[in-house]
C-alpha cells in the first residue's frame, strides 16, 4: 500500500475529488494547510516597497491506495490539479505498513 | 497621490473662502422643554442608524471568504470617515441648503455654518444641527451598502477615492431632489419616507455600476463558502435594530408616526423573512440563516419608503412582496445576469427598494398622507406614476454618474486587483492584516 500526499490549489479540490471518484477512489483526508514552494512565495509591491507572501494557502490530500492504483491516482491528480502555472503544488508517495478498519479491526 | 493631496487642499481652501461670502442667518425660536421628547428621540435614532454601518460590514464580511474579512471592515471604516468629512464640509449644504433651480442646495451650511443647536426653525421639530447629524448617518449607511457589491475586486484606495467623489456628485443631489426640496419634490408627486430611492436604490445602482466596471472576481475564489455565519447574523441583528431608528426617526418627531413606522417595519421584516424561508424550503429543501437574514433585510428595505404612509395591513403585503421579489431578484442576479454582485446588493437593496417605492405609490393611506398623495388603490394615479418616474430617474442618474466617476478614477489609479492578488486576498495584499489564522 502507498500513501499519496498531494499539496494542491484549494480551488482544484472539487475537480480532483470528482476525478478520483470516477476511478472509484473515495477515501481521503483533506486538510487546510499553508506553506511555500521552491520559489519561496509571491512578491508584491506597495507604495513604500516590496513584500513577500510566503505562507500560501493550499489543500493537503492524503490518500491510501493499493500499489496497483498508485500510478492511476498520481496521474489523475496531476492532470486535474494542474494549471500550468507556478504554485500548482507537489505530490509525495510514502509506503504504508498496515491499514486497519477501526469498527471491525480488519487489516 | 501628490496631485490628489493638492486637489484636496485647493478644495478645502476654496470651501473655506466661500463660507466667508455667505451671511449668517438669524434662526427662529429657542428650544424649550416641550422639545425634549423630539430631540431625545432623534438623538437615539441617530445612534441607532450609525450602528447600521459597522453592522453592514459584519453582515457582509461574514458572507465573504475568510481572506476578505479585514478588507470589508477597512473599506467600511474609511467610508465612515469620508462620508462624515464630506457631509460636514459640503454634502449637507448641497443636499439641504436653500434650493437652487431644483438642482442642488446652496452653500449656506458649508463647514456647518448657520446650523444651530438651540433654536428650532418654523415648522421644524428639532434644531437643524440635530437634523444634519441624523441625516449624516443616512449618508454613511448608503455608502456602506455600496461596498458589498464590488468587494474582493476593487482596491481600497480606489473605493475611498470613489466614495469621496460620489458623496458630492451622487448622494448629495439625490438627497436634495427627494428630501431637500429639489427636482423630485418640485415636479413629481413622490413620497420617500426613510430612503427607498435615496438610500437603497441609489446604493444598489451605484454598486451595480461598480460591478459592471470592475468585472467578475476570479472563478478561483467565487466558490468559497461564507467564512463566518455568526458574524453575518450579528451584522443583521445590528441592521435590524438600527432600522427602528432609520424608519422610526424619519418622521423627525417622537409621535404616533414613529410608533407606526416601527410597527410596520417589524411586521414587514417578519413577513419577508418567513416568505423567504418558505420559498427557500420549497426551492432547495433546506432553510438556512443566510437566507433568512437576507429575507429580513429585504423586508426592511421594502418598507423603508412606505413606513410613514401605510399601516400594519399594507406592511404585510409589502413584506411578503419584498421577500418574494428579492428572492427572485437574487437568483436572477446570480444565475442569469452574468454580473458578479458579490453580496446581492442589487438583488436585495435594489429590487427591495424598487418594490417598496412602487408599493408606496399603491398603498399610501389617505389618512396618513397630504391630499393628492393617496395610493393607487384609492383611485389616485399621480403618486403611483410619480413613484415610478422617481425610481427610473434614480436608477439612471446613479448608474450613469457612478460609472463615469469610477471610469475617471481608473485613469488615475489601479481600480481592481489582479488574479494573483485576489487569490491571496485583500486582507494580506492591501492591509497586511489577516482577520484569522487558518
Amino acid at each position: 500500500m502507498k500513501m499519496i500526499i498531494a499539496i494542491i490549489r484549494p480551488e482544484k479540490l472539487q475537480c480532483v475529488k470528482d476525478a478520483l471518484k470516477a476511478l472509484n477512489i473515495n477515501g481521503m483526508t483533506i486538510t487546510d494547510v499553508r506553506g511555500r514552494g521552491t520559489q519561496s512565495g509571491l512578491k508584491f509591491t506597495t507604495r513604500v516597497g516590496e513584500f513577500v507572501v510566503d505562507e500560501i494557502e493550499k489543500i493537503k490530500l492524503e490518500i491510501v491506495v493499493n500499489d496497483d492504483q498508485e500510478n492511476a491516482v498520481i496521474s489523475t491528480i496531476q492532470k486535474y490539479a494542474s494549471t500550468d502555472h507556478i504554485g500548482d503544488g507537489r505530490m509525495f508517495v510514502v509506503p504504508v505498513e498496515k491499514s486497519i478498519r477501526i469498527r471491525t479491526g480488519d487489516v | 497621490m501628490r496631485t490628489i493631496i493638492k486637489v484636496g487642499v485647493c478644495l478645502a481652501l476654496s470651501i473655506a473662502f466661500l463660507t466667508l461670502l455667505v451671511p449668517n442667518v438669524a434662526a427662529d425660536r429657542m428650544v424649550n422643554i416641550e422639545d425634549a421628547g423630539n430631540i431625545s428621540w432623534i438623538l437615539i435614532c441617530t445612534a441607532l442608524v450609525f450602528i447600521m454601518t459597522p453592522g453592514v460590514a459584519l453582515f457582509y464580511g461574514g458572507m465573504l471568504r475568510k481572506q476578505s474579512m479585514t478588507s470589508i471592515m477597512a473599506q467600511t471604516t474609511i467610508v465612515i470617515g469620508i462620508m462624515t468629512v464630506s457631509w460636514v464640509l459640503i454634502g449637507y449644504t448641497l443636499a439641504f441648503g436653500t434650493d437652487i433651480h431644483g438642482i442642488i442646495g446652496n452653500l449656506e451650511y458649508v463647514l456647518m455654518r448657520n446650523l444651530s443647536y438651540d433654536t428650532i426653525a418654523d415648522g421644524a421639530t428639532i434644531p437643524n444641527m440635530e437634523f444634519m447629524l441624523f441625516q449624516m448617518m443616512f449618508a454613511l449607511i448608503t455608502a456602506g451598502i455600496v461596498l458589498g457589491a464590488c468587494i474582493e475586486r476593487v482596491r481600497f484606495n480606489a473605493i475611498a477615492m470613489f466614495i469621496a467623489v460620489w458623496s458630492v456628485l451622487v448622494y448629495a443631489p439625490m438627497a436634495h431632489w427627494v428630501w431637500g426640496g429639489g427636482l423630485f419634490a418640485q415636479y413629481l408627486t413622490v413620497l420617500d419616507f426613510a430612503g427607498g430611492t435615496v438610500v437603497h436604490i441609489c446604493a444598489a445602482t451605484t454598486g451595480l455600476a461598480l460591478v459592471l466596471f470592475a468585472g467578475k472576481r476570479s472563478e478561483r475564489i467565487m466558490k468559497d463558502r461564507p467564512n463566518n455565519v455568526p458574524m453575518a447574523f450579528l451584522g443583521c441583528a445590528l441592521l435590524w435594530m438600527g432600522w427602528f431608528g432609520f424608519n422610526g426617526g424619519s418622521g423627525l418627531a417622537a409621535n404616533g408616526i414613529a410608533i407606526n413606522a416601527i410597527v410596520v417595519t417589524q411586521i414587514s421584516a417578519a413577513f419577508a423573512m418567513i416568505t423567504w424561508a418558505i420559498i427557500q424550503y420549497m426551492h432547495v429543501g433546506r432553510v438556512n440563516v443566510l437566507g433568512m437574514i437576507a429575507g429580513a433585510v429585504a423586508g426592511l428595505v421594502a418598507i423603508t419608503p412606505a413606513a410613514g404612509y401605510v399601516g400594519p395591513t399594507e406592511a404585510i403585503v409589502i413584506g411578503i412582496g419584498g421577500g418574494l421579489l428579492c428572492y427572485v431578484g437574487v437568483i436572477f442576479m446570480r444565475k442569469k445576469s452574468g454580473l458578479d454582485d458579490a453580496l446581492d446588493v442589487f438583488g436585495v437593496h435594489g429590487i427591495g427598494g424598487i418594490w417598496g417605492s412602487i408599493a408606496t405609490g399603491i398603498f399610501a393611506l389617505p389618512a396618513m398622507v397630504p391630499a393628492g398623495y393617496e395610493g393607487l388603490i384609492y383611485g389616485n394615479t399621480d403618486l403611483f406614476l410619480g413613484q415610478i418616474v422617481a425610481v427610473i430617474s434614480t436608477l439612471v442618474f446613479c448608474f450613469v454618474v457612478s460609472y463615469l466617476i469610477i471610469w475617471v478614477i481608473s485613469k488615475l489609479m489601479k481600480v481592481t486587483m489582479d488574479e494573483t492578488e485576489e487569490i491571496i486576498g485583500a486582507d494580506i495584499i492591501e492591509h497586511g492584516e489577516p482577520s484569522y489564522r487558518i
